[in-house]
């Protein structure tokens, strides 16, 4: 390695999806040299994926009138089933309004509010009020006490993502994209940078930086069957996991999204249902008021997709080849409706269901959809265990979510965290001096280098990275979904634990020579792995019910000895990660009643 | 920014010579439909249409539309000529594409092309044997069209009819003053049309025998 | 259906071994029910050729990664369904973008230098004030905006576009249409004439022939022609008040 090949920056941020962009940003206003790294070119992040919208509580329609911080917080809270760190929740609901008004400053075309008189889809009357005329305006999502999500029609991440990249342009901010980091520099107490792969030409170089930015995102491949898209691997997670100094936090809370299409698993946004669709049984029955008399649809996620599958399982599921489904139904909300404020919704159904969703009913199952677990950070976005190594968004175990998050919520995280930890970035590498060790920088190469030769000469193992990467995804598919069972996880951990052991065996059967695919995905299966298997072994001890990780084993929520965040550590060369249990930060609200999801399946029969 | 490329770059004449081309594109259309109608009134008969040949002649018309019709011709395949596929890489380039993409409008441009030096070539010879034999009467045009020029006005009637229809098309669409999918079929219908009526005019020419100096 | 035995004709070529000159590779393969192109080259890579490169992101038809030529014409792969193609399928990289592999082109680069270009951010001297609420619009001026702004850059207009293939300086509908977005965007506070230096020209507006493969081909189906006509009209006058004041 020659010094000349390295990149160098104030601030190395992997990942150029909303929350890795706006912390980017942040450091960048604050005169730091950026360089942001991508898998592909920000505008095709995942962030662009997210329909439906951004909470935050500016109370400017007639549903959510006298909606403050204090609600946001509430309901915040309670969607997180107590899991989430209260000072971060309160930070995040106090700093929401001011994001979504920056960004409407940046160009964001916010659907407004238009004043009138109005009945909804349920019979209630409302008025929007003339002096709000123009504001942006907001609609309703699951969890929530007021009608608080703004949004631009149902494409709201990708206009945010479209805005947001429009000023790191503006501000010069370099992006690098089809690059990849394949590890993290570090000397067990600082980081310095990544290691990272040329997606055009399969050559490594690394990156240097006073301060490193994970914002990768969520691991939603690894289930196979999920909402997100195919960049999802976890990888920003699994290379500060392989640090052996760096935890994740509660990798067992796994997100499953209500309305996921059947079969292509593309996600029709939380919006459908707050605006008024509901879920439809085989008999056409509207079976959510049974089980959730107050929220019906609209409570959270977690107890949506809990009570969709429970009523599948009473065999009130709609056959069809790819197994059994239910009905979203918003034929009653109207062409007009649709064909505005779900307009990405109508196409979605047109090119990958060939219905026509103003008439026809949507197939929809509870799907893998996100991830509240990732790199643990303090409130500051400051990793646990390593110094100068940050993390912001889905990537990042900041922990607002707690066990589950509120629709609406991960926009708004990704903007918010990117302005906070991107302060706190600005700051920090305000503060830093470039020192970058020679022969630190030199090891990291050469381990990489020896890991693609490897992989490359094609002379040790048997294994298929294919074959392998299919096993997972149904283990963690089947075993670790939304119903859990201990016997089920121990059979997960175990099976998990093999296809470890053997991806250690692997061998390609094409050259591997430049940005060949098959060599990507073996760079990245052993990491994918030991995130599957922190996940596996997280959900098999925690021996309680909270929020999306339901033990049907364990179905109560225990605050005597669950309420605690799990931390999981990868010792190098262990064949395990090393669990450890830290208390939940609560400084306002003690544990209580959710208001919604607190029946027992059971008694839904 | 590059040196030559700066000092050589005037948008303001690049939009003029846009709307240079969409205004003599207009007025040949305007004009070549109207010779289509003044020539065809050889179906009513000799006498009407060396009527208004004089009549023409006589309020200067001819005098002053001929000259500016020859200009607007230069100017426009000029002006059109700038944005074709010259080099023949490009055309290859052109052509390809067009195969690949099998869609009409973007056929439709090398017809364009096709069509417009059809008609440069043909239209001069056209007005210089006009001019030659000055002034326009029933007989003349008769015996040039009976002379061995019948296929060479087939071909004229066409391409130009052709070359005015599309152009119209495109600009247009270029301007969105029209729905594209809904307007085309009203375009088709007038080519036909006029066409005909010019293949018409063509035959009645070629048919009747109009001795000189008749009327 | 369930029994078509599909040909997949795809075109190879992968930079790091220049010796092996592009060709088209025949593959062969089973149609399944609901198979999209995304499902056939996912399999076409792990049954039988790995090394085979090409882009998918979304899978959902939201983030533009996967627009290839189709049997010639550019689409996007995800959202193109087998059932709805002949026995034989070919699929080529698109035009105009640099070539990283087989199927797979740099959009990346091309965009960010043309929004470079086209400066394609908000222009304006106000100051964001976190405390105060925000700037009012009206309703249907920012579905006016969003209509235009949902563009994904996926190039297929560039692809489809015979002035871009033949001029490598044409900006195309893409970013025709961005301009438009900024244009009726009242928190842009560009005049008309600044944009005039950027689009009023034979590389942006004046460059389109008006053969609207971009409209028929958006996937998206962004109303391209009327965008296109508007900021034709808009730098139209502008050239006409120019020719004034000159």
């Amino acid at each position: 390695m020659n010094w000349s090949d390295a990149h160098i920056s104030d601030v190395l941020v992997i990942g150029a999806g909303l929350a890795g962009e706006r912390v980017a940003i942040e450091a960048a206003m604050n005169g730091h040299r950026v360089t942001i790294l991508s898998l592909v070119p920000p505008r095709r992040s995942h962030s662009t994926a997210a329909q439906g919208g951004m909470q935050a509580a500016l109370g400017n329609v007639a549903m959510g009138y006298g909606d403050n911080p204090d609600i946001h917080f509430e309901d915040t809270v309670k969607g997180s089933d107590w899991g989430c760190d209260q000072e971060v929740a309160r930070l995040f609901c106090e700093l929401a309004p001011v994001a979504v008004r920056q960004l409407s400053h940046w160009g964001v075309p916010w659907s407004r509010v238009v004043p009138g008189k109005r009945t909804l889809p349920d019979g209630v009357d409302i008025e929007d009020l003339q002096e709000k005329a123009g504001l942006i305006a907001q609609r309703q999502f699951g969890g929530t006490a007021k009608w608080r999500t703004c949004f631009a029609s149902d494409g709201t991440g990708h206009v945010l993502q479209y805005a947001m990249d429009s000023v790191v342009i503006k501000l010069g901010v370099a992006v690098h994209d089809r690059c990849e980091a394949i590890s993290l520099i570090h000397n067990g107490d600082t980081c310095f940078g990544a290691v990272t792969m040329d997606l055009r030409t399969g050559e490594i170089r690394p990156y240097l930086a006073k301060a490193t930015v994970i914002a990768t995102g969520g691991y939603g491949r690894m289930y196979g069957v999920s909402t997100n898209a195919v960049i999802n691997e976890g990888t920003g997670m699994a290379i500060a996991l392989d640090t052996g100094v760096v935890p994740l936090g509660n990798m067992e809370a796994v997100q499953f999204h209500p309305t996921g299409i059947v079969p292509a698993a593309i996600l029709v946004t939380e919006g459908c249902r707050g605006d008024g669709g509901i879920l439809l049984d085989k008999n056409l029955h509207r079976f959510m008021p049974d089980y959730e008399p107050v929220k019906k649809e609209i409570a959270s996620r977690d107890v949506v997709s809990r009570w969709m599958l429970h009523h599948i399982r009473q065999g009130f599921g709609v056959d069809s080849p790819y197994g059994p489904h239910l009905w979203l139904d918003i034929r009653h909300l109207g062409p007009g409706h649709i064909c505005t404020n779900l307009r990405e919704v109508h196409t979605i159904c047109q090119n990958f269901l060939g219905i026509d969703c103003v008439e026809a009913l949507i197939p929809v199952r509870p799907t893998q959809h996100y991830s509240m677990g990732g790199v643990r950070t303090n409130k500051h976005g400051e990793a646990y265990g390593l110094k100068a190594l940050f993390a912001a968004g889905e990537a990042a175990c900041w922990d607002l979510h707690g066990f589950n998050r509120l629709g609406g919520n991960s926009l708004a995280e990704t903007i918010v965290a990117g302005m906070a930890v991107g302060e706190r970035v600005a700051d920090f590498a305000g503060e830093q001096s470039l020192i970058f060790p020679f022969s630190l920088v030199e090891e990291a190469m050469a381990a990489q280098a020896q890991r693609l030769a490897d992989l490359r000469s094609r002379k040790n193992g048997a294994e298929d990275v294919f074959v392998l990467r299919r096993r997972m995804e149904e283990t963690l598919l089947n075993n670790v979904g939304i119903f859990r069972t201990g016997a089920d996880l121990q059979e997960a951990v175990t099976t998990l634990q093999g296809l470890y052991e053997r991806a250690q065996h692997l061998r390609l059967r094409s050259s591997g020579l430049g940005p060949n695919p098959e060599l990507l995905a073996a760079l990245r299966l052993p990491g994918m792995l030991r995130l599957a298997l922190c996940i596996s072994f997280g959900a098999l001890q925690r021996t309680e019910s909270r929020g999306s990780h339901y033990r049907e084993d364990y179905p109560r929520r225990d605050d005597d000895h669950w309420l605690k965040r799990t931390l999981a550590y990868w010792k190098p060369g262990d064949p395990m990660p090393d669990l450890q249990h830290e208390p939940v930060n609560i400084t306002e609200l003690p544990p209580g009643s959710r208001g919604y999801g607190e029946m027992p399946i059971e008694a839904g029969d | 920014m590059i040196l030559q490329k700066l000092l050589a770059k005037s948008p303001r004449l690049e939009a003029r010579l846009e709307l240079l081309e969409l205004a003599t594109g207009l007025m040949l259309f305007g004009f070549l439909q109207f010779h289509m109608f003044a020539v065809s009134s050889i179906i009513l008969g000799v006498d009407a249409f060396n009527r208004d040949s004089a009549r023409m002649d006589e309020y200067y018309l001819s005098y002053i539309g001929i000259p500016l019709v020859i200009l607007a011709i230069l100017v426009h395949g000029l002006v059109a000529m700038r944005k074709a596929p010259w080099k023949f890489q490009e055309m290859r380039v052109f052509v390809q594409h067009s195969r690949r993409l099998a869609h009409l409008d973007t056929w439709a441009w090398g017809v364009q092309i096709l069509t417009g030096l059809i008609v440069l070539v043909l239209a001069a010879t056209h007005i210089w044997s006009v001019l030659v034999t000055w002034p326009i009467e029933a007989a003349t045009s008769a015996a040039r069209i009976q002379g061995g020029y019948f296929s060479s006005f087939v071909l004229l009637i066409l391409a130009a009819e052709i070359h005015a229809m599309v152009g119209l098309y495109r600009i247009l669409v270029k301007w969105s003053w029209i729905h594209r999918k809904k307007f085309t079929k009203y375009l088709v219908y007038a080519t036909i049309g006029m066409v005909g009526l010019g293949f018409l005019t063509l035959l009645v020419f070629y048919f009747r025998s109009i001795p000189k100096g008749l009327s | 259906m369930a029994d078509r035995l599909l040909t997949f004709s795809v075109f190879r070529y992968n930079p790091i071994t220049p010796e092996i000159p592009p060709r088209m590779q025949e593959y062969q393969l089973e149609e399944t029910m609901g198979m999209s192109l995304f499902i056939a080259l996912n399999r076409l890579r792990e049954e039988m050729d790995p090394s085979l490169m090409f882009d998918f992101v979304c899978r959902a038809a939201i983030c533009g990664s996967c627009a290839m030529l189709i049997n010639g014409r550019p689409g996007l792969a995800c959202k193109t369904l087998t059932q709805d193609m002949p026995d034989r399928i070919t699929v080529m990289p698109l035009p105009v973008f640099k070539l990283v592999g087989d199927l797979s082109v740099d959009t990346g680069v091309w965009f960010r230098h043309l929004n470079v270009r086209t400066e394609a951010w908000i222009h304006t001297d106000k100051v964001f004030n976190p405390k105060s609420i925000e700037a009012r619009m009206d309703n249907p001026t920012a579905q006016a905006i969003y209509d235009a702004e949902r563009c994904i850059e996926c190039g297929c207009c560039i692809g489809a576009c015979a002035t871009a293939n033949m001029r490598a300086d044409f900006m195309g509908a893409a970013f025709l249409n961005r301009i438009a977005r900024f244009m009726i965007d009242p928190r842009d506070e560009r005049p008309t004439a600044k944009y005039f230096d950027v689009v009023g020209t034979d590389e942006g507006v004046f460059g389109c022939i008006g053969l609207m493969a971009c409209d028929d081909l958006c996937p998206m189906e962004i109303p391209l022609q009327g965008q296109l006509a508007f900021v034709r009209r808009k730098m139209a006058q502008m050239a006409l008040k120019c020719k004034k004041s000159a």
